[in-house]
């Protein structure tokens, strides 16, 4: 079976960020691969290296964001397509699923695989949003996959159970990070996948320049960000345990009454 | 034109997060002087609409379906769908959590609708929503704008007040049935299997306590531990992700980016570092206890309280003075 994966260049969100005039700050901003993305690749590979398949990735982002195909085709992906928009940080779901499904119905495609969320967005729209617009058969929140016969057979995390989902081709899924460990490209598999081809495409090769060039408002925009509620002040006590205990349950039976 | 929520409820008991939406469509509704609907996917729709009382829903929409198809995607988006046609919605509300995350893409591509994921603040006006939402891993909130002529947007848990049982009539049921020839999609997912998680236990969204266990709970004599402190304060069992893919416990119990959202009265973290991406899951929580032996953990700068040592000697001890006010002799 062949996999498509949609990846997403994104700020590391593990590295300091403050908040100066409205805008998030890094003093040394650094892009990498979403890492839902690449839980998602990571399963493609190793389903595909057992049962064999090719694996395409495909990303819309700016000349930059080309590293985060780099480090997917070291990861071991077979070839890239690369949507070119320049403006992408002001593409919203609503954009950028029309986008995808745009290129989908330009090429074949099975198994597509999204992340769960982009750490960047937190919003979790893109893959239902695709699969509805291609009006393919999805799952999303999946931390299992595998093929029986020519179905996927995926595993959901829902609320409260697990729901296993026997899912057809073409069918979309979008990953939980709760599924594997992405691999980190070896020197031999990153000079290897120089050679792998990176299709470059733009949004007028997709006809879409009228709808989500650079005048495009989205249908929903950042107007400021701000820090998270100024929690109360801590009290931290660093004493001998019974003393600790001691304040510790004075506190939830007197002050969160749960006792 | 109206504004519609969405009911979700297990085995016939409607969700707290439900109720928290519920409060919340009532009130816009009003300011918008438009009428409040509500809709439920459920085996027994009929047996819902006496938990809605007071919460000022003029029609409830039920859907009956089994409740291993309304786990999947495609049925249960159908049924939002056909119920926001019927109820003319222009604001679709529901509250956050996995079932509804499931759909409220396709949703709005349906209903030809913005999509505004997971906010815990928002003013719906003739311009459009203003919203307050989680970005970054949850590290930092954005103020967002959204337009367009119809909206779906979720509501994280623990941010508006529940009310339930509140005097007032019952909204009437209207059971909306499904037409079965949804034909854009040739061959559709099928439920395989159900793996539920362990039932005598409290839903960790539904939780006023909830003590969650990280990778410093290292063996099974401090899971006991971690179990025993649940069950003398009433309360749920989360964990961090180490002790999930460790299998010491289930993936339902995960917090955080990946796993759930939990904004309980009191949280206990039990040597659990602090990573953003489990600060995602639970920094909305009232009081935040933490336990963990090393002072500098980023835990503790989140923590309301924080005890720094070892959870192999405090819990005992804590465990306890708990159980002899819990259950004086
Ligand atoms: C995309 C992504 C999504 C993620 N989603 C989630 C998520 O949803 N939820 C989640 O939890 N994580 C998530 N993670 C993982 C997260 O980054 C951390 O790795 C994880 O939360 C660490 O778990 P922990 O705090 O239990 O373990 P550690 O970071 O190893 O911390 C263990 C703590 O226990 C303390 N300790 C050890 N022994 C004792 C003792 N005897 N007594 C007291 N204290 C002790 C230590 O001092 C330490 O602070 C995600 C990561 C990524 C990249
Ligand atoms: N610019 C992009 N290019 C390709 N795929 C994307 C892009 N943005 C989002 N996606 C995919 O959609 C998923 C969810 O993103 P989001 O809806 O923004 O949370 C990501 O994990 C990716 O798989």
């Amino acid at each position: 079976m062949n996999f498509t994966v949609c990846i997403k260049q994104v700020p590391d969100v593990d590295v300091p960020a403050h908040i100066l005039n409205g805008e998030i700050v890094q003093k040394t901003p650094r892009l990498i691969l979403n890492v839902y993305d690449a839980t998602a690749l990571e399963e493609a590979l190793v389903i595909t290296e057992a049962e064999g398949g090719e694996v395409d990735v495909v990303l819309i982002g700016p000349e930059k964001a080309r590293e985060a195909i780099r480090k997917a085709l070291a990861m071991g992906a077979d070839r890239g397509t690369h949507i070119l928009v320049e403006h992408a940080e002001q593409l919203d779901a609503h954009a950028v699923s029309r986008i995808l499904a745009a290129y989908f119905r330009t090429v074949p495609h099975e198994a597509i695989l999204c992340g769960k969320q982009a750490q960047d967005t937190d919003s979790g729209l893109t893959g239902t949003m695709l699969a509805e617009l291609l009006s393919l058969p999805y799952v999303s929140n999946a931390v299992g996959i595998y093929i029986d016969g020519n179905e996927l057979v995926v595993t959901r995390q829902g609320d409260t159970s697990q729901e296993i989902v026997q899912l057809p081709v073409p069918g979309l899924v979008a990953c939980s990070n709760n599924m594997n460990d992405p691999r980190i490209p070896n020197l031999g598999s990153i000079m290897r996948s120089k050679r792998k081809p990176v299709t470059t495409l733009t949004l007028s090769d997709l006809g879409l320049e009228g709808d989500f060039g650079p005048e495009y408002t989205p249908r929903v925009q950042v107007t400021s960000y701000q820090d998270l509620p100024a929690r109360p002040p801590a009290t931290i006590w660093e004493e001998e345990t019974p003393a600790m205990v001691s304040n510790l349950t004075q506190v939830l039976v007197e002050d969160a009454r749960v006792i | 034109m109206s504004v519609l929520t969405v009911v979700l409820a297990q085995d016939g008991d409607v969700k707290r997060m439900s109720l928290e939406t519920l409060a919340r469509g009532r009130d816009v509704a009003q300011k918008a002087g438009t009428a409040h609907h509500a809709v439920v996917v459920d085996a027994d729709p009929a047996r819902i609409s006496g938990q809605l009382a007071g919460l000022g829903v003029s029609t409830l929409f039920g859907v009956t379906m089994p409740a291993g198809e309304a786990l999947l995607a495609r049925p249960f988006c159908e049924a939002i769908e056909a119920a926001a046609r019927k109820a003319d919605a222009q604001l679709v509300l529901m509250p956050s959590a996995e079932a509804t995350k499931e759909v409220l893409g396709a949703l709005a591509v349906r209903l030809d609708a913005t999509a505004v994921p997971d906010v815990s603040a928002f003013e719906w006006t003739s311009a459009g929503i203003e919203a307050v939402r989680p970005v970054m891993t949850a590290k930092f909130n954005s103020t967002i704008k959204a337009r367009g002529e119809r909206f779906v947007v979720t509501v994280r848990s623990g941010t508006v007040t529940a009310e339930s049982n509140a005097e007032g009539h019952p909204p009437d049921v209207v059971h909306v049935s499904l037409d079965g020839n949804d034909a854009s999609v040739a061959q559709d997912a099928r439920l395989k299997e159900l793996i539920s998680a362990i039932s005598d236990t409290v839903d960790l969204n539904e939780a006023r306590v909830v003590i969650a266990a990280g990778r410093g709970v290292e063996h099974e004599a401090a899971k006991q531990l971690i179990l025993d402190l649940a069950d003398v304060m009433g309360g749920a069992v989360g964990a961090s992700r180490g002790t999930v893919l460790s299998g010491m416990f289930p993936h339902t119990a995960l917090v955080g980016q990946t796993g759930r959202v939990v904004t309980p009265d009191v949280y206990v973290a039990i040597g659990i570092s602090g990573a953003v991406q489990h600060l995602a899951g639970m920094s909305g929580s009232k009081i935040i206890v933490a336990i963990n032996k090393d002072a500098n953990a980023p835990i503790f700068e989140h923590a309301t309280y924080g005890l720094v040592g070892d959870l192999n000697d405090i819990l005992p001890p804590l465990i306890d003075a708990l159980r002899r006010i819990a259950e004086p002799a």
